[in-house]
């Protein structure tokens, strides 16, 4: 399936199918219902440096074509994550990206140094989890000066690829992508959850103890899409693109809009073989199509 | 665990509004254990996301029995799937109850009485023993599984909230006169129901001393312990996955 594979700066994926962070653990949740293997990339649940407890119930409520979430983050810290996660991961054949996120630029810089002699094939830098205290002001991924800090410092300590992971909630999303672009991003990864809000009519208060939660599913595909969007006029580096994906036709999508991969969310809850189906409805889309590559579909968008 | 497209062999209403379905999977009714449940897809489009959690009331060769109440509109979908279409199952999920030797008693809220009929059946062929069975329900209508519990040879006891059949008031009520009254306790108490019922019965057996088990009801996400949505408090002020931890858990390992 070398028509499949892709380019996501030095990073080489074998499919441009991913799995998005937070929505497959730390993958050995689903080895039992698919073949890990197959995967272009797993991207783990984010870590943080210390164990994080998470939010109070409830933390799930599922919308129309939608589900909202505010779980908090919840992960078993770096040292568990190194001494029992990443080496399970470490025995299949894919690409592992370690998801980091910190509550402070040197949190991140911490992260990336502890993770720096590990095995594995690049960082995701989380910094647009709605469900967290980031900064007084709002998200790190909304402030382009503090996006650049983290990843230009992150990228300077790890020598891995660096992702840089985005929030649609924000009116340009182009300038932060290019500020993580000229810090040193070789991805761009768009986009985490849109912010959203579920109402008890009886107590008339939110569902959510934060207020806020992130929406995700099929609900804020085409909002996601045009982020990709954006952020493909604004820089020049690969886009994972993400948001509602639940077929190949969602997946194409995305990659004619300009995504050299995808990523499949909460698709994974709806149905484990997704990425797999979606895996081998683009090598028929290829072959049937008289495609030999799937770079000659990304960013066809003819507008 | 597997994931299966099952026949639907049967779904009809049983009672008020409970329904009764029947799925054929040799594989997953081979697996299941007590206490177990299985996510069910049942919106194959893309307006209800989440597979719906139910636990299992009987696995038996091929067939896999669930009762369910319609609560809302993922239990309205399934309601309407007819017999001979396929739904797209994960399971056998999560860790069962633990099967001890004894004199157990079991203690079952509204549809929380299923997973224990389930657990009842196992514990007489394992042990040769058959439990007592406390029902709660809201009224003689909405009563489950009596008969199939005297079938398995239980004596068993109803609590109704309207006083319309056996016990007149909670469950709960009626678990703390039996204990109460006879001087040997249950060496192991099983409960599955609404969240208030169980807070109530893990104070009594704790206050009885009373070992007790109790299968957990939460909204899920993806059901194999990756999302973490479904956590409940534990002793230990950390959070654990009702999808894999539980659904059963000791009473003594989590706060309700």
């Amino acid at each position: 399936m070398d028509g499949l594979s892709v380019r996501i700066g030095s990073l080489l994926l074998k499919n441009p199918v991913m799995v998005a962070s937070g929505t497959f653990g730390y993958g050995e949740e689903y080895a039992q219902l698919i073949d890990l293997n197959k995967l272009g990339a797993i991207v783990t649940k984010s870590i943080t440096l210390k164990p994080r407890l998470g939010n109070p119930q409830p933390r799930l409520w599922e919308t129309q074509g939608g589900l909202l979430n505010s779980i908090g983050l919840q992960n078993v810290g770096l040292a568990t994550f190194v001494d029992e996660k990443l080496p399970y991961l470490q025995k299949y054949d894919t690409r592992i990206i370690v998801s980091i996120t910190g509550e402070s630029v040197v949190e991140y810089c911490q992260l990336a140094q502890a993770l720096k002699k590990e095995t594995f094939d690049a960082l995701e830098v989380n910094i647009s989890c709605p469900n967290v205290q980031h900064t007084k002001k709002g998200l790190f991924a909304q402030d382009k000066d503090l996006s650049y800090e983290i990843v230009r410092k992150v990228k300077r300590l790890s020598r891995k690829p660096v992702i840089a992971k985005l929030t649609p909630n924000i009116t340009d999303i182009g300038i932060i992508a290019k500020a993580c672009e000229k810090a040193g991003a070789e991805a761009i990864a768009v986009v985490n959850t849109f912010n959203g809000l579920a109402v008890d009519i009886k107590t008339k208060k939110p569902i959510f103890s934060n207020i806020v939660a992130g929406l995700c599913g099929p609900a804020i595909k085409p909002l996601a899409l045009y982020k990709v969007y954006e952020v493909k006029k604004a820089v020049n580096i690969p886009v994972i693109g993400m948001g509602g994906i639940m077929d190949m036709n969602d997946a194409l999508e995305f990659i004619i809009t300009g995504a050299t991969s995808v990523a499949v969310g909460v698709g994974n809850f709806v149905d484990p073989k997704i990425p797999l189906n979606i895996i081998r409805g683009l090598q028929n889309y290829l072959n049937s199509n008289q495609y030999k590559n799937i770079k000659q579909i990304i960013g066809s968008l003819e507008c | 665990m597997l994931q299966a497209k099952c026949r639907v062999l049967a779904n009809s209403l049983i009672c008020g509004n409970f329904f009764k379905l029947v799925l054929q999977n040799k594989s997953i009714a081979a697996q299941a254990k007590p206490g177990q449940f299985i996510n069910i897809r049942v919106d194959k489009g893309q307006d209800l996301l989440l597979r719906r959690p139910l636990s299992i009331y009987l696995a038996k060769d091929d067939k896999l029995e669930i009762i369910y109440k319609v609560v809302g509109r993922g239990t309205d979908k399934l309601a309407q799937v007819k017999e001979q279409e396929k739904l797209d199952v994960i399971g056998p999920l999560g860790n069962g109850y633990t099967l001890t030797a004894g004199k157990a008693l079991l203690v079952g809220g509204g549809t929380g009485i299923a997973s224990l009929v389930f657990l009842a059946a196992a514990l007489k062929t394992k042990f040769n023993s058959v439990p007592t069975v406390l029902i709660g329900a809201k009224s003689k209508e909405d009563l489950l599984c009596f008969t199939a519990l005297e079938k398995i040879g239980c004596a068993v006891k109803a609590a109704t909230a309207d006083g319309s059949v056996g016990f007149h008031g909670l469950v709960t009520e009626l678990f703390r006169e039996i204990v109460a009254i006879f001087s040997t306790h249950p060496s192991m108490v099983y409960a599955c129901g609404p969240r208030p019922m169980l807070r109530e019965l893990v104070r009594l057996c704790r206050h009885f001393r009373i070992p007790c088990e109790i299968s957990l009801e939460e909204h899920l996400g993806c059901g194999v312990g990756a999302c973490l949505g479904c956590v409940v408090k534990g002793a230990k002020n950390e959070y654990l996955r009702v999808c894999k931890e539980g659904p059963v858990f000791k009473a003594s390992e989590v706060i309700l």
